[in-house]
């Protein structure tokens, strides 16, 4: 029955065609099931780093130094604000009603009168608008066009869309405005009127509500900035507009100018295959025909010259800020895994003129490639050239070699070697060639001094140059060879830029060449005017059109990093008003202790944090790429999950922190934490645990609390930022007590440091005569940048070794007389403060009046320069203090090296005499001092400590057995007490009775350089008096001074008058702060 | 009034006197089994737009609502029971007038349709929107029927008459435009023509010259838009399952989902609502003209093909009940009805699998919307209707086989 004569082909016909149907049925659900299966995997699947949090530094009274706290940031999306703000959908509608771009600063200050003038018009008008005819608003006359085509169609599209926005209506509403309007009496009407109609009011009343909605969209805008405190230039949209609000809405301009350039630039690298920077803008504007770019755009053509030359010149600084060092490193990274420097640059050069990928996935599949720069073809934009213009096919072979990677001479050069054929060094490129060789080298020379570096005039130029840091390498690294003259390069890195530009020159040179040549064999450069692209690829840019506006619009940009809290609520609770504005959760490392003036306290100790750096981001782009091909398959092993751990735990995020100095560069390692990963296979809206495949949990940073403490940190910043000289001091250096330069550190005998504060906290202005220091605010307490020899404070170490060790007695007397020849007391080339001599002294005496002369001839008991080593050495003179002990160092340096030509000779009884007193031989810093006058209170070296315990475990400390007996130290000890209480520290407030305990110690000062007469004029000392030199002046002592648990140091840098008592008189303000009192009163441990 | 004088009404005024009692109406004849495949299809209609209109209820989606498909259904059933109790002779008396109706809907939604997308396809109602062109291929089906009745198509001058009855149709809907709509229009006049008498070659040699113009206006870029030169572009770049990732985000956006979901489910499918088409409700359309994506990736090949042989067994009993048929009228119309199906089943799941360039074409029976579903209902009644209540006919084919 079935098979009769008309029916069965036709069945016959239908099975077929659903055999075919079943048999594609097949290959896409099976065979297909994988490919299709993974994609759905990826749709669905969202794996996000969950970012651990950095730890905490406190105080070792668990107060918060600074700490990761949650922040927001404000988050801008144009494409909402365009859509949803009365002020973008203002300025919009006027774009397209006048076919050129208008800037929302004139849609704020007209935004009332253009918004009513749009909503009172009446669809009828927008229809022959469409149509081509002309349009007359209120304040807006456009003339009839003759060919509208779908440009005025398109535009009409948009002001209705526009007109809906702003007409504030539900969907419900513009659904039943759009019914009404099928009347054909209903198309007379405004829109104004029609929505009123549909809202059940009045027009007028209609026309208030919108009056009233565009002024608070308005005044919101001006709230916004007032929060935002955003600070502009002179001039107001508006005599009742604030400058701030005139900078918000320009910086919102400038974020929509920057979405319409993006997006340009997006259109036109599909359209051409390269970037639009790569051209220069005139040439790139008299080449191609843009104007298809400005309708899709909605640009004029003034616009569109702004967008080339803007995009040139952001083009231009990434490649300079961005491309050419990420090349560099890349070359650098791949010639260390063992690819011949040469090679390895050249290919990353050749990389940078080759296709760019068009996606995440050919990137990463470009990447592991790691394609030969010999198999590459034409560069970027030479390829395109033969079907780049309708109907004109450009030769890119008549421009000659574009980029050096082409030519065969140096691929013949370099290949399977790096030895260069010397016949291709006179070339431009010799440069190149020789850059290849310094890779191999593997030196550092960045330490020294450089020269502005000029870059070479040609290229044979570069090439001599290039040769001359090559011999000077060489030589530098000890081989034979002529004397070194350093190179004029400050470094490698802007000689390989350097070379880089080299290349992107030529490049662009012959491209001009292949452009303008070829249209000029063809006589029509002269007037002729830019081309057309080829259709083809129009057409590319057409498709891409919606989904680069879509995509580039949508994409959130930071408007402001930290928002108050008053600038965040606003936003949150008014929500509606502030259309394409939004809050960011994020979290932002915090300084929470702040001193008076708003400065972080002990910013320096603390230290400095920055952002994961481009060489580390690049150096993990491996890890990065097999991370995502492991995401990216859709079922996975145990052995995939583990490998996602350690990658997670390895792999840096672009805004994750390293501390880069200070106790945050010291404990980077426990600051930091280990990333958790977490990966759903649904949305996330839904949040099911169930439906999480992957979840690693992170592990904040552990929180590092230190040895110092707030109060005491504060008391002794403010001293030194702010130090006392007594009124009735007669020896005045008030210049350097109004521009104080100094360190004061306090710590416990056992080695915590309490305190280290340093002055000035923030750089100044020069201070004029003085040595400039007053310019840098660093930390001055372990480091010194100036020469800083310690003086008398060293008389005490230099008794008690020699006392322990070179039969120094207690009773031993020292003449301590006029030398004839000098006219002054002292003893060999040493002078004695005493103008007539101490006559002669022994140990205890020559401690508390601190006599150069009888330390002088100590010294010359030592002998020579190793005993003198050896003591140093017995108090850690020569070495770091221990704070950075058990860590790798990174990003906390202290100075410890003992002076070089101290080691490059032995010592003359001139530097015997001069070591005996602290002078000239020997520096130290503030904390060193600390140290060893710790072990001289009592009687062992510890290891300073600034950390006291790394999350719940405390840090040990340790000491070091001082060897010398305790008669010896107890005899300096001894002389130390008399040097307080009627030695050259009495009398200046140090006293018990002012202090409340009884204090240890020893003044000093070294003299640093003689006084210019300027500098004495300004001291107001009189030519030929005392005193004659520039002094660095300390105090350091231990208290209680019976059963010592503290000890302070003070060193006050360059001061001029009144040398050895300023440090008395600062150590007695810091010792009486109310913080030390209190110290002093706590039990001790 | 009770619902007996409800219906008594109108079926009196269409079918003629004493239609209240349908005496016309061979119950014991009528072809159940048919009905009971159409019913099992609307079933898997009803059951997938359930769970569709679940999900986006689980995700708080504004999107499908399965009381609004009821809605729709409750509306269209009652065309099941129009067509199945339509009696031949007064279908075939007012095709014409039938043909014309279809053609003023056709006019009146050009000067007044609803325009969305750039499209003038519907007119609205309170129930649902009205589609003329679903209405426009029902009356193509009578209408051809009519004209094909007493032509054999033998000679040149017999072409005319079908030709001018599908140009029109297809020309208003073009204008719509919708050329998708418009297509399937020719699988089934051709089919009915082929039905009629034809000569297969010729039938043949028709479609190849019509697929060398179409493939002339493609290349040629002569008469076709440009989003419809994009679409078909799209499609042929995307045949292949990478080109189409590749250009997912672009104009391939649609039958890139439209191909994730099938190949997501694989043999036996990820389960009912599982499905990453309902799980995110990013496939465009999945209701209607993408329904068979999501019944393939929930159900898995083994549903697909399921699904699909449930459409060939219906297209072959409607073909088998007209082979039986001796009025040449109705055998048209139920063969028509039949390449109906068949046209439209082919189309979606070919747009849907790649095999041709996407367009807005529903699954026949299942997928939601207003006029398909009343339509495909309509259809199907009067398929199995007129199979059983044949008439009295001794025309020229009433002894002839088919």
């Amino acid at each position: 029955m079935v098979a009769g004569r008309r029916f069965g082909p036709l069945i016959v016909v239908l099975g077929c065609a659903l055999v075919l149907l079943i048999a594609r049925l097949w290959q896409v659900q099976i065979e297909e099931h994988e490919i299709w299966a993974r994609e759905a995997a990826n749709l669905v699947r969202s794996a996000s780093h969950v970012p651990y949090l950095r730890g905490s530094i406190s105080d070792r009274q668990g107060t918060i130094f600074v700490e990761d706290s949650e922040a927001s940031s404000i988050q801008f999306i144009y494409r909402d604000f365009r859509r949803e703000h009365p002020l973008g959908q203002v300025a919009h509608a006027r774009s397209a009603l006048s076919n050129h771009s208008v800037s929302l600063e004139q849609a704020a200050l007209h935004l009332e009168i253009w918004a009513f003038e749009l909503v009172e018009s009446t669809p009828v008008e927008l229809d022959r608008f469409e149509a081509g005819e002309a349009l007359s608003l209120a304040g807006f006359d456009l003339p009839a066009e003759a060919a509208p085509k779908a440009r005025r169609r398109s535009r009409a599209g948009d002001l209705r869309f526009y007109i809906h926005g702003l007409l504030d209506l539900s969907r419900a509403e513009w659904r039943a405005l759009l019914k009404r309007l099928k009347q054909a009496e209903a198309r007379q009407l405004s829109w104004l009127q029609l929505a009123a109609e549909v809202q059940e009011l009045s027009p007028t009343h209609k026309r208030a509500l919108l009056a009233r909605r565009f002024d608070t969209c308005l005044g919101r805008l001006e709230q916004l900035a007032r929060e935002l405190e955003v600070v502009g230039r002179d001039g107001g949209l508006s005599s009742s507009s604030s400058m701030s609000f005139r900078v918000l809405i320009e910086a919102l301009e400038r974020k929509r100018r920057g979405v319409e350039d993006a997006i340009a630039v997006d259109l036109f690298r599909r359209s051409t295959g390269f970037h639009p920077g790569r051209l220069d803008p005139n040439l790139l504007l008299s080449a191609i025909d843009l104007e298809w770019l400005a309708a899709r755009v909605g640009w004029d053509l003034p616009r569109l010259d702004d967008w080339a030359r803007e995009t040139r010149r952001v083009w231009l600084s990434n490649w300079r800020s961005f491309h050419v060092p990420a090349a560099l490193i890349r070359a650098d990274l791949r010639s260390k895994a063992g690819v011949l420097p040469l090679e390895a640059l050249v290919g990353e050069l050749s990389a940078l003129f080759a296709r760019r990928p068009e996606s995440e996935r050919e990137r990463h599949a470009l990447f592991l490639a790691a394609a030969d720069w010999r198999e590459r073809g034409l560069p970027l934009a030479f390829s395109e050239l033969d079907d780049l213009f309708e109907g004109v096919t450009l030769d890119s072979a008549a421009a000659g070699i574009s980029v050096p990677s082409q030519d065969p001479r140096l691929r013949a050069g370099l290949d399977g070697s790096d030895a260069v054929p010397a016949s291709l060094l006179p070339m431009e490129f010799a440069a190149q060639v020789a850059i290849g060789r310094l890779g191999a080298a593997n030196l550092d020379w960045r330490g020294a001094e450089i020269k502005p570096w000029r870059p070479p005039a040609d290229g044979v130029q570069a090439a001599l140059r290039v040769q001359n840091l090559l011999v000077w390498r060489r030589g530098s690294q000890g081989s034979q060879g002529q004397p070194l003259q350093r190179p004029d390069y400050r470094d490698e890195e802007e000689l390989l830029t350097w070379v880089a530009e080299l290349w992107r020159a030529q490049f662009e040179a012959r491209l001009r060449t292949a452009l303008q040549g070829s249209l000029a064999g063809r006589g029509e450069l002269d007037g002729a005017g830019p081309r057309e692209l080829a259709a083809w690829r129009l057409k590319l840019a057409r498709k891409r059109a919606d989904y680069a506006i879509r995509d580039r619009s949508s994409r959130p940009e930071e408007l402001h990093s930290s928002p108050g809290e008053a600038v965040v609520n606003l936003l949150i609770r008014f929500q509606s008003d502030y259309a394409g504005f939004s809050i960011l959760p994020r979290t932002q490392r915090m300084k929470l202790a702040l001193d008076a003036e708003g400065e972080a306290v002990a910013r320096d100790l603390v230290g400095t944090v920055r952002h994961s750096s481009l060489a580390e981001l690049i150096g993990q782009e491996g890890g990065r790429s097999s991370l995502a091909s492991i995401m990216h398959q859709r079922v996975r092993s145990a052995a995939d999950r583990v490998q996602v751990e350690a990658l997670v735990a390895q792999i840096y995020l672009n805004d994750e922190l390293h501390g880069t100095s200070g106790i945050e560069g010291l404990c980077d390692s426990a600051l930091r934490g280990v990333h958790g990963f977490i990966e759903g296979i649904g949305l996330q809206e839904r949040a099911e645990a169930e439906r999480v495949s992957l979840y690693k949990q992170k592990i904040d940073g552990l929180d590092v609390q230190l040895t110092l403490d707030m109060d005491l940190q504060a008391a002794a910043q403010q001293v030194i930022e702010q130090p006392i000289l007594p009124a009735d001091e007669t020896w005045r250096d008030e210049q350097w007590f109004e521009n104080p330069v100094g360190a004061i550190v306090l710590a416990t005998v056992e080695g915590e440091i309490l305190a280290a504060a340093s002055g000035p906290k923030r750089p100044h202005a020069a201070d004029g005569v003085r040595d400039g220091e007053r310019r840098f605010a660093y930390d001055r307490c372990f480091h010194r940048r100036r020469f800083q020899p310690m003086g008398s404070i060293f008389k005490p170490f230099v008794a008690a070794f020699a006392l322990d060790r070179l039969g120094l007695s207690e009773e031993s007397l020292f003449a301590c007389a006029v030398r004839p020849e000098e006219n002054s007391a002292g003893w060999g080339s040493v002078a004695c403060g005493a103008r007539w001599g101490h006559g002669g002294i022994g140990l205890q005496r020559a401690l508390e009046r601190s006599c150069n002369a009888y330390f002088a001839q100590v010294g010359e008991l030592y002998g020579d320069k190793q005993t003198f080593m050896e003591m140093a050495h017995m108090f850690g003179f020569d070495r770091p203090t221990g704070v950075t002990d058990a860590w790798d160092g990174r990003g906390f340096h202290e100075d410890t090296r003992i002076p070089s030509f101290t080691n490059s000779r032995g010592f003359t009884a001139r530097d015997l005499h001069l070591a005996g007193n602290g002078l000239q031989v020997l520096e130290a810093t503030p904390v060193q001092v600390a140290r060893a006058v710790a072990g001289l209170a009592s009687g062992r070296l510890p290891a300073m400590r600034l950390v006291r315990a790394i999350g719940n475990q405390p840090v040990p400390a340790s000491f070091e057995p001082l060897n010398l007996s305790p008669a010896s130290l107890e005899s300096v000890r001894r002389g130390m007490r008399a040097v307080v209480a009627v030695g050259s520290a009495s009398g200046r407030g140090l006293a018990p009775d002012e202090l409340g305990f009884e204090l240890a110690g020893k003044t000093g000062s070294a003299d640093t350089s003689p006084m210019s007469n300027s500098f004495r004029a300004q001291l107001n000392i009189p030519r030929g008096g005392s005193p004659e030199m520039r002094k660095h002046t300390w105090f350091m002592g231990f208290f209680p001074a019976a059963r010592p648990r503290f000890v302070v140091v003070v060193y006050l840098h360059d001061i001029g008058v009144g040398a050895s008592h300023s440090a008395v008189y600062v150590a007695g303000q810091f010792l009486k702060s109310p913080s030390v009192q209190a110290l002093v009163r706590e039990p001790a441990r | 009034m009770s619902l007996r004088n409800l219906m008594r009404g109108p079926v009196t005024h269409a079918y003629g006197r004493g239609a209240s009692r349908a005496a016309w109406v061979r119950w014991h004849d009528m072809g159940w089994h048919t009905l009971l495949v159409g019913l099992m299809l609307v079933g898997v209609g009803l059951l997938f737009l359930y769970e569709m209109a679940l999900a986006d209820e689980l995700q708080n989606r504004a999107g499908i609502r399965f009381g609004s498909h009821v809605k729709k259904l409750m509306v269209a059933s009652p065309g099941l029971v129009l067509g199945l109790l339509a009696r031949p002779s007064w279908l075939r008396r007012h095709a014409w007038a039938l043909y014309a109706a279809s053609i003023a809907l056709l006019v009146a939604v050009a000067l007044f349709g609803d325009e969305r997308n750039n499209a003038r396809r519907w007119i609205e109602t309170p129930v649902f929107d009205v589609q003329p062109s679903e209405f426009a291929k029902l009356a193509l089906i009578l209408v051809l029927a009519r004209v094909l009745h007493r032509r054999r198509l033998a000679r040149a001058s017999e072409w005319l008459a079908p030709g001018l009855c599908l140009a029109l149709p297809m020309a208003l809907v073009t204008l719509q435009p919708d050329l998708g709509t418009a297509m399937t229009m020719v699988p089934v006049a051709l089919g009915m023509c082929y039905l009629a008498g034809a000569r297969g070659t010729l039938l043949v040699s028709i479609l190849l010259v019509g697929a060398g113009l179409g493939l002339g206006a493609w290349q040629g870029q002569i008469g076709v838009k440009d989003y419809q030169l994009e679409r078909i572009d799209t499609w042929y770049e995307s045949i292949a399952a990478p080109a189409l990732i590749d250009g997912k985000q672009g104009p391939g956006f649609h039958a890139y989902h439209a191909r994730l979901a099938p190949g997501n489910g694989g043999l036996f499918g990820t389960g009912l609502g599982q499905g990453i088409a309902n799980e995110t409700g990013i496939l465009p359309e999945r209701e209607s003209d993408s329904v068979f994506a999501v019944i393939a990736e929930e159900s898995g090949f083994v549903g697909g093909v399921a699904v699909l042989l449930l459409f060939g067994l219906l297209v072959l009993l409607l073909m088998a009940g007209a082979a039986e048929v001796r009025d040449r009228f109705v055998r048209l119309v139920v063969g028509g009805v039949a390449i109906y199906f068949a046209a439209h089943v082919f189309v979606h799941v070919a747009v849907n699998l790649g095999l041709l360039p996407m367009t807005g074409l529903t699954l026949p029976l299942i997928s939601t919307g207003g006029s398909s579903l009343l339509v495909s209902l309509l259809a199907l009644g009067l398929a199995v209707g007129l199979s059983a209540n044949q008439e009295p006919s001794l025309d020229s084919d009433a002894f002839r086989r088919y």
